[in-house]
């Protein structure tokens, strides 16, 4: 390793931080952005920097934004008496791709996972709780349909029972196992239509 | 060479590696084992809903001594406990087990009765309307800290050897040993623990039983009293400090 120069040895580091990226598709990477044209290395440095300055979480639903509230929570076509509850981000998007959805969200941050050391308090569950105010009709828990997703929605419907809104979650046709990101669109859109009352 | 296990095992942790591959972590009779689930959170996988904490599973993996992770080949799914899953104090408590052995077990150490033990256990907190579900941790604390070798001696007083009649009495987490209310006096500067005649009365009844049943006489007021008593004592003994997140949510 001693031969490569500092600079590159620092951005095969950073690649290497990645999810799922070990030390020799880091390098890999790392040849390919020496190898590109200077504008286009700009252009992905700018990318990065642009993002980590610009995207912050919605003050409302937590979910990433540019503008605070999301382009969501600003919406008036969007019906406020219904808030889906979602583990991250990128479950909303997911929902949103199937065009079966006009309510509001609401980003846990995760689930709740005592092996993990992720506990209530490391959620925004405080944060859901306080955003139900009469006008909220229903609650939607379309967390992932794992046995931790599970462990969170029978801890949240916990909660929210007292307050008599009404809790549904995503129909079965969801299987058991892993996320959201690998149900296919027309399963999800179809899970949110029949959902089960809680 | 290469070896190849099948055992039946309890899913204890899961975490994702690379794009769709998980690691697990499982509890078998063969000890604590981690394991690389190669694809398992592709759409398509046969691994798909087989490898979720509190699952029991019978899993197939090879065994090879130059590789640091094992391959887990095959899941099937032997037992789902949905009563369990369904029920959120029934959840915090199984889960507050597996976090009690993922903390305490170093992989490698073979528990083959302990494993038999805990999956009737999973069974029957998954059938059970009745039972409180915390008196199956205690149950469970109980008899893993008699497992890993120092056991709870509550039947007699260590001092006088009688069946303790005077209440409060006295445990040292020390030596696992009770000291009646006749033998031990309260200003001593000890590291004893309290048990008001109650505790005392549910402890030895519920380590005298195979598995808990209703009957047990009627639950103390301060039911984290309990808890924390047990896991002081497992953890004075293998010197690792134990909080149980799961049981935050109770
Ligand atoms: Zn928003
Ligand atoms: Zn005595």
């Amino acid at each position: 390793m001693k031969a490569l120069p500092e600079a590159l040895q620092q951005l095969i580091q950073a690649f290497s931080r990645l999810p799922g990226i070990g030390k020799k598709t880091a390098t890999r990477l790392a040849f390919h952005v020496l190898k590109m044209d200077k504008e286009q290395a700009m252009e992905l440095a700018r990318a990065i920097q642009h993002v980590k300055t610009n995207i912050r979480f919605c003050s409302i639903c937590y979910n990433i934004t540019e503008t605070d509230p999301c382009p969501i929570c600003r919406d008036p076509l969007r019906d406020k008496s219904t808030i889906c509850v979602v583990e991250s981000s990128e479950d909303i998007l997911l929902i949103e791709r199937t065009n079966e959805y006009k309510g509001l969200y609401h980003v846990l941050g995760g689930a709740l996972s005592p092996l993990d050391g992720i506990g209530p308090e490391d959620l925004r569950i405080k944060e859901l709780l306080n955003r139900l105010t009469p006008e909220v009709k229903e609650v939607i828990l379309a967390l992932n349909p794992s046995t931790e997703g599970e462990a969170t929605a029978i801890y949240l419907a916990r909660l929210i029972k007292p307050l008599n809104i009404k809790i549904t979650r995503l129909a079965r046709g969801v299987p058991l196992g892993s996320s959201l990101e690998f149900v296919d669109e027309l399963t999800l859109s179809r899970a949110i239509q029949s959902r089960d009352e809680l | 060479m290469s070896q190849v296990i099948k055992s039946p095992a309890l899913v204890v942790h899961t975490r994702r590696w690379s794009e769709s591959s998980k690691i697990v972590e499982l509890f078998t009779p063969h000890g604590l084992v981690r394991l690389i689930a190669k694809g398992a959170l592709r759409a398509k996988s046969p691994f798909r809903g087989v490898l979720e904490v509190l699952n029991e599973i019978e899993a197939v993996w090879h065994v090879r001594e130059t590789r640091g992770l094992q391959i887990l080949t095959q899941a099937t799914l032997l037992n789902s406990f949905q009563d369990i899953r369904g029920d959120l104090e029934k959840t915090a408590v199984a889960f507050a087990m597996l976090e009690t052995l993922q903390k305490l077990l170093r992989s490698g150490e073979a528990f083959p009765a302990f494993y038999a033990y805990l999956v009737q256990l999973f069974e029957k907190l998954n059938k059970d309307a009745q039972t409180p579900p915390v008196l199956y941790l205690w149950h469970f604390l109980i008899r893993f800290s008699d497992e890993l070798g120092f056991a709870l001696q509550l039947e007699r007083c260590s001092v006088c050897h009688q069946v303790p009649q005077e209440f409060p009495v006295w445990f040292r987490p020390d030596t696992g040993a009770v000291v009646c209310g006749k033998c031990a006096s309260p200003t001593e500067s000890t590291p004893y623990v309290e048990l008001a005649a109650s505790e005392y009365r549910l402890l030895t009844q519920l380590q005298r039983m195979e598995y808990p049943a209703p009957s047990v006489p009627e639950l103390p007021h301060q039911m984290h009293r309990i808890t924390g008593f047990l896991l002081k004592h497992l953890a004075h003994h293998t010197d690792i400090p134990l909080e149980l997140n799961a049981l935050k949510w109770l």
